[in-house]
């Protein structure tokens, strides 16, 4: 079980995201949020095996690596019990497997504000509003 | 008392007779259908049948009765609910319980089958025979009832007024045979009551011990004659026993003795013993040849003798219910108005039973019995009223009825005619003379007397002489004759009670003191006289004329001048001259030449005061002696005297000679007509034989025709019948018949034929060719001929001129003889049919045409979901032949390809609610076809009755729209998911070109360059329709805005990359390119770059080498700080492309060194998974 979370700052944030531009923004955004980015991955191999190694505190995940669905990713972190927030153009869709349907969204593009505010919702577990 | 078993009763069922004729089958039509199946009884029935042809009887009879009905056979024997019917030309009798046929033994024309039948019954059957006469005319039967009645059997007659023909009835209830006259549809009841009757099970009466013994039936008539006042011992002693027997027998009582006791304790019982005793029998007119006799000669005569207003007597005894004196009266009526006369007529009609009186006085008969009546006599005398008639009342009033006992009570007198029909026939001999001395005394001289057929004046043949023999008419002869009367001696009904006379055994019977003495005074006192008539003739002598006439020699004479002793002769004849002329007694006196002496003698010759039979009454008296002698001195005038007798005498013999020659003459010339007459009435009776004997057999003739023709009108009446249903049939039908014969000549055709061909009645017989139908039918002609030959109906359907369509049939006519006489034409109209055929037709061809042309694959299942039909679009859906699948379960068809559960409770559903269903949606995996999406409507062929259901499901395949919908809806995620993404790199170049730009026209010119640069590869990749960007094309791309293309050499295999790895190349190409026109090789105007790849193997799979080298450019220096586009190849490489890039600046010019595998570039990527 994680220990309880009171803020972002410091948390170890696993990036999975294939596109180059967006990671530069999205590592950008982290940083001045003061979190640490463990990644990033741009592949689902390279995702689970930075889940496997690495202790997270949440992660930030793209809905499709080169082609690929993060599902295995997202598994792999809802079995670690670690948070993650999809950062994704896709809306829902029926066929979102189970670890995906439910997950927090964060709709591309998005500022830095609405990262924090996702972040928050996602990952802080003791003194929300 | 009671009788031997008869042979008859080797049969135990009552055999019933039934004798019939000329409306007998309507009769017995009747009867039978009144009577039940099982009474147990059997019946023959004789009828007179055509000997010629066959009779019908036998079945006509079994369509109205559920007993056996068979023709009588010889030798069969008797069952029990037969009936048995006499065939043509045979004699049928019973003997020992079995029938016995033969040829009949009379000639034809003289056979009487029933009485033979009849007779045969009684002699087998006696008391137990029963015997039913029905309609026929003439008289067969009664004499064989007579025996029947003689044995003691039950007579049934129909009711006159019910039989198409009833002399044979009339003939058994006139002879008083019948025991119940009846309607036939009432015997029935009588008879199956009396066939359980204890008499009918045949017994006898004998008078045990003679007329004096235990059974005797004396002290049944002393009864009656003591209690109630009638006499009968003078009736016949047969007759009264077989009456007593009868009672005895419907009463059910065994011996006399019980009917004795029965009689006296039963009041009504010796009412109607009297009542049977004392037949009643009459009609109107009976025998109307008698009555038409008399008629012309007596009734004739007396009314043209009576002055008009005078008086007529006239005297009915025995009247029974008055029909013989209304006749009387009614003819006598018709002759004096005939005449013009009006006469004060009183007829005395009486008779001993008070019931009879009061239905005579009344006046009221049924229609049946007045049948006699003329019918002029009919309408002029009687009222008619419901159903019955009424003599009017001014007959009825010339009418006295009066009780009167014929041989008990005082006789009326003065009567001009007695009508005394059939009474005396009832008479034994003794009792038949005493009436006929009553009726002579009744009498007026010269009055006449009308008897029965069967009676006679026989023993009284002096008091009447005969006007017909034949008739039974006869006229009073001589005068009232009280001394043979002797009424009083019968007991009469005021003295009843008193002390009854003793019965004389002998004819003897004692005379009145009073005459007693007159007698004796006339012979002591009254001197000798002789009564004569005007001619002469004695017709009564009184006292001793001995002394004054002699018989004269030779033939016995009653004259009384030939008589007349000598000296008497001649005063005589002028006194009775002189008394005739002067009406006048004459006396005389003469001198009588006798034996001894002669003798004076005073004549009287006296007329006598009865006008109407005009007698002379000549009395002798002798005168003394003193007188009688005279003085012999007188002898003068003794030869005077003796001189006139001498010439009288001489006169006289000549008188007697020429009377003498006179009547001998006149004698041979009798003797000469007499031998002619003698001749002539031999011819006449030969010839009256022979008329007779021809007259009976047309009278068979007749009969037998009349029961041909009854069986033809039953025939004819049948066909009628037949032929109103016919008719109605063919009417109903409508359908225009023509019959034709072997020669197509019309027969006969139906009304409804003229529709088709102009036909009326005439035309039948004329060649069916001759007309012009008004049908298209050329095949007519050839397909009759065809029929007539092959022998089979032959079909077509033809079309009228009228626009109508008709089946025409062609059969063969076939007689009930089974022979062709020719062919029946029917036409049947069909036109609705036709029409209603084509419209179905049309609607199947219109239906079959859609689901044939229709896209969706279609098909029919049955109730069981059975495949009925498919439609080539379901063929070619689901490869599946039409021909393999009919017939095929559903879940069966194309090898369990159709097995669907859910699709098999839906139709389930459709057939047992009747409801559709529209749209529903199924999806299945086709062995052949793979994963369908399938949209189903299933409807329900509505069938009327019995016919199976069907239903038809239509599939449409919406497998495509599926598949595009599900395409369609990635895409627009994809679109989306896109532009996200670009949008969010224009945002992230944005933000880092801005943190690396010094100024704003470097961000632009920056931004503006990357922003290119994506629309470029953007262009590529929707040029590529998303599916990938050549890598050769993005280095052209890239470097195609800067011109330069003679100082840049692009070589390297074509290498199509995926989309983010194009742009992500993209972004790298533009940023090396950027620089090298700014900075690098191209800035200058000599430099060169080379840009070149390969896909070289490595140890993780093939990988993608591209160097960008540039040359000849201005010198190059590694730049001092790390910019956002070294950074942007680097990471792009190494993050996106898992490969590595390296930078390096020689002098000579920029070089870069990329490499990445190429799996992941170059991945076949589905836009699904995108």
């Amino acid at each position: 079980m994680p220990l309880p979370v009171k803020e972002l700052k410091g948390l170890r944030i696993l990036v999975a995201e294939d596109e180059l531009l967006i990671l530069l923004a999205i590592e950008g955004m982290l940083h001045d949020i003061g979190c640490e980015v463990v990644g990033p991955v741009a592949t689902v191999e390279a995702a689970l095996s930075a889940i496997r190694q690495t202790d997270l505190d949440g992660a930030l995940l793209d809905m499709n690596l080169h082609g690929q669905r993060i599902t295995p990713a997202a598994e792999a972190l809802v079995a670690r019990g670690v948070p993650f927030v999809l950062c994704t153009g896709y809306g829902k869709e029926p066929r979102d497997e189970a670890a995906i349907r439910d997950a927090p969204r964060l709709t591309k593009p998005f500022s830095c504000e609405s990262l924090r505010a996702a972040m928050d919702e996602a990952f802080i577990t003791v003194n929300k509003p | 008392m009671t009788g031997e078993a008869t042979e008859g009763q080797a049969t135990p069922c009552p055999i019933v007779g039934i004798g019939a004729s000329a409306g007998g089958i309507e009769a017995l039509i009747r009867l039978f259908d009144a009577m039940p199946g099982d009474s147990g009884m059997a019946f023959l029935i004789v009828m007179h049948l055509d000997p010629t042809r066959e009779s019908g009887l036998t079945q006509l009879l079994g369509q109205h009765s559920t007993m056996t009905v068979a023709e009588a056979a010889d030798g069969l024997t008797i069952q029990a609910d037969h009936i048995y019917v006499i065939p043509p030309a045979a004699s049928l009798t019973v003997e020992d319980g079995q029938l016995r046929l033969a040829e009949p033994a009379e000639r034809r024309g003289a056979r009487y089958p029933i009485d033979r039948l009849f007779q045969s019954m009684a002699t087998q059957r006696r008391t137990r025979a029963i015997c039913i006469v029905l309609s026929g005319s003439g008289s067969d039967g009664t004499e064989g009832l007579k025996e029947i009645n003689a044995e003691g059997g039950c007579v049934l007659v129909q009711d006159p007024s019910t039989a198409r023909f009833d002399s044979m009835p009339r003939s058994a209830i006139e002879a008083g045979l019948a025991d119940h006259v009846l309607a036939p549809e009432d015997m029935p009841d009588v008879l199956m009551r009396y066939a359980s009757h204890a008499y009918a099970a045949g017994s006898e009466l004998v008078e045990e011990g003679g007329r004096s013994g235990n059974g005797s039936i004396d002290p049944v008539l002393t009864l009656l004659r003591n209690r109630a006042g009638h006499d009968f011992r003078l009736y016949k002693r047969s007759t009264l026993m077989r009456r007593i027997h009868r009672r005895m027998g419907l009463c059910n009582l065994h011996n006399v003795k019980d009917y004795l006791g029965f009689l006296r304790s039963q009041p009504g019982e010796m009412e109607t013993l009297a009542r049977d005793l004392m037949i009643s029998v009459t009609t109107f007119f009976r025998d109307p040849e008698a009555w038409a006799t008399l008629d012309r000669t007596v009734l004739a005569s007396l009314v043209a003798e009576r002055e008009n207003g005078a008086a007529l007597r006239l005297w009915v005894p025995g009247c029974a219910t008055g029909e013989e004196a209304y006749t009387l009266i009614l003819l006598l009526v018709h002759r004096a108005e005939a005449a013009g006369k009006r006469f004060d007529i009183k007829l005395f009609a009486t008779d001993s039973r008070d019931d009879n009186l009061d239905a005579a006085r009344a006046g009221v008969y049924a229609e049946g019995a007045v049948n006699g009546v003329p019918k002029h006599l009919l309408e002029q005398h009687f009222d008619k009223l419901d159903g019955t008639y009424r003599v009017k009342e001014e007959l009825r009033e010339m009418v006295v009825f009066a009780s009167h006992n014929l041989l008990r009570d005082p006789p009326f007198s003065q009567i001009d005619l007695v009508s005394c029909r059939n009474l005396l026939i009832y008479l034994e001999p003794v009792a038949q003379k005493r009436a006929l001395a009553l009726m002579h005394f009744a009498l007026r001289p010269g009055g006449h007397l009308l008897l029965g057929n069967a009676e006679n004046v026989s023993g009284r043949e002096d008091l009447f002489e005969t006007v017909s023999k034949k008739w039974r008419i006869f006229r009073r002869l001589g005068r009232t004759r009280h001394d043979i009367l002797d009424f009083p001696l019968l007991p009469g009904r005021l003295r009843r009670n008193n002390k009854v006379l003793a019965m004389p055994d002998d004819d003897r019977l004692p005379q009145r003191i009073v005459d007693v003495a007159q007698r004796a005074l006339i012979e002591r006192f009254a001197p000798g006289s002789v009564l004569i008539e005007r001619n002469g003739q004695v017709v009564w002598i009184h006292g001793s004329i001995g002394a004054y006439l002699e018989p004269p020699p030779g033939e016995p004479s009653r004259d009384i001048l030939a008589m007349a002793r000598h000296g008497l002769r001649a005063k005589l004849r002028s006194g009775v001259r002189d008394a005739i002329k002067e009406k006048r007694t004459v006396e005389f006196r003469v001198r009588i030449r006798q034996t001894h002496g002669e003798q004076a003698v005073a004549v009287t010759v006296a007329p006598l005061p009865d006008p109407s039979e005009p007698l002379l009454l000549v009395s002798f008296r002798d005168l003394d002696t003193v007188q009688g002698h005279p003085a012999p001195a007188d002898e003068g005038d003794i030869s005077l005297a003796h001189q006139a007798f001498e010439d009288e005498l001489g006169a006289a013999r000549a008188e007697l000679r020429d009377t003498i020659d006179e009547f001998e003459r006149a004698n041979e010339e009798l003797k000469a007509a007499n031998e002619e007459v003698t001749l002539i009435n031999e011819e006449l009776q030969s010839t009256n034989e022979e008329l007779e004997t021809s007259k009976e057999e047309l009278l068979s003739s007749n009969e037998e025709l009349q029961t041909v023709n009854s069986q033809l009108q039953h025939k004819n009446q049948e066909l009628a019948d037949t032929t109103d249903t016919l008719n109605n049939l063919l009417a109903s039908s409508e359908i225009a018949t023509v019959f034709l014969d072997r020669d197509f000549c019309i027969r006969w055709f139906s009304p409804s034929s003229k529709e088709l061909l102009d036909l009326v009645e005439t035309d039948i017989g004329r060649p069916v060719t001759h007309f012009a139908w008004k049908v298209e039918d050329g095949a007519l002609l050839r397909d009759a001929q065809a029929v007539l030959q092959k022998l089979t109906g032959i079909d077509a359907e033809v079309h009228s001129t009228a626009g109508r369509w008709y089946l025409r049939r062609v059969l063969p006519y076939r007689t009930h003889d089974d022979r062709i006489a020719g062919v029946v034409i029917a036409f049947i109209d069909i036109t609705d049919r036709k029409l209603a055929q084509d419209a179905i037709n049309e609607a199947r061809l219109y239906a079959e045409a859609i689901i044939n042309t229709v896209r969706h694959p279609v098909m029919v299942l049955d109730g069981e979901l059975r495949v009925q039909s498919i439609n080539p679009a379901f063929c070619d859906a689901f490869n599946c032949p039409a021909d393999e699948s009919r017939n095929y379960l559903l879940h069966e068809l194309d090898h369990g390809a159709w097995d669907i559960p859910e699709l098999r409770r839906l139709l389930h559903e459709v057939l047992s609610e009747a409801r559709s269903f529209d749209d529903f949606e199924i999806e299945h995996v086709f062995p052949k076809r793979g994963r369908r999406h399938m949209l189903l409507n299933a409807r329900k062929l509505a069938h009327g009755g019995n016919r199976t259901e069907l239903i038809l499901l239509a599939i449409e395949d919406v497998t495509e729209r599926h598949d595009a919908d599900a395409l369609r809806q990635t895409l627009i995620n994809e679109l989306s998911h896109r532009v996200k993404n670009m949008l969010a790199m224009v945002l992230s170049i944005g933000s880092q070109t801005l943190r690396q730009s010094a100024s704003l026209d470097e961000f632009k010119l920056a931004f503006e360059g990357r922003m290119h640069s994506l629309a470029r590869v953007h262009d590529l990749l929707v040029g590529e329709n998303w599916g990938g960007a050549d890598l050769g094309e993005l280095v052209r791309r890239t470097m195609a805005p800067h011109g330069m293309e003679d100082r840049i050499t692009a070589v390297g295999p074509s290498l199509t990359m995926t989309p983010e790895a194009g742009v992500a190349m993209a972004m790298v190409l533009n940023e090396l390119a950027t620089n090298a026109v700014k900075y690098g090789a191209l800035s200058g105007d000599r430099g060169h770059l080379d840009v070149t790849w390969a896909v070289d193997s490595m140890a993780d799979g093939p990988w993608i080498h591209l160097q960008w080298i540039e040359s000849g450019g201005r010198p190059v220096t590694k730049p001092a700080r790390r910019g956002f586009g070294s950074t942007l190849i680097e990471r792009s490489i190494t993050h996106q492309l898992c490969g590595t890039a390296a930078l390096s600046f020689p002098a000579e010019g920029l070089r870069c060194d990329i490499a990445f595998p190429m799996e992941l570039a170059t991945r076949a990527q589905n836009p699904k998974e995108t």
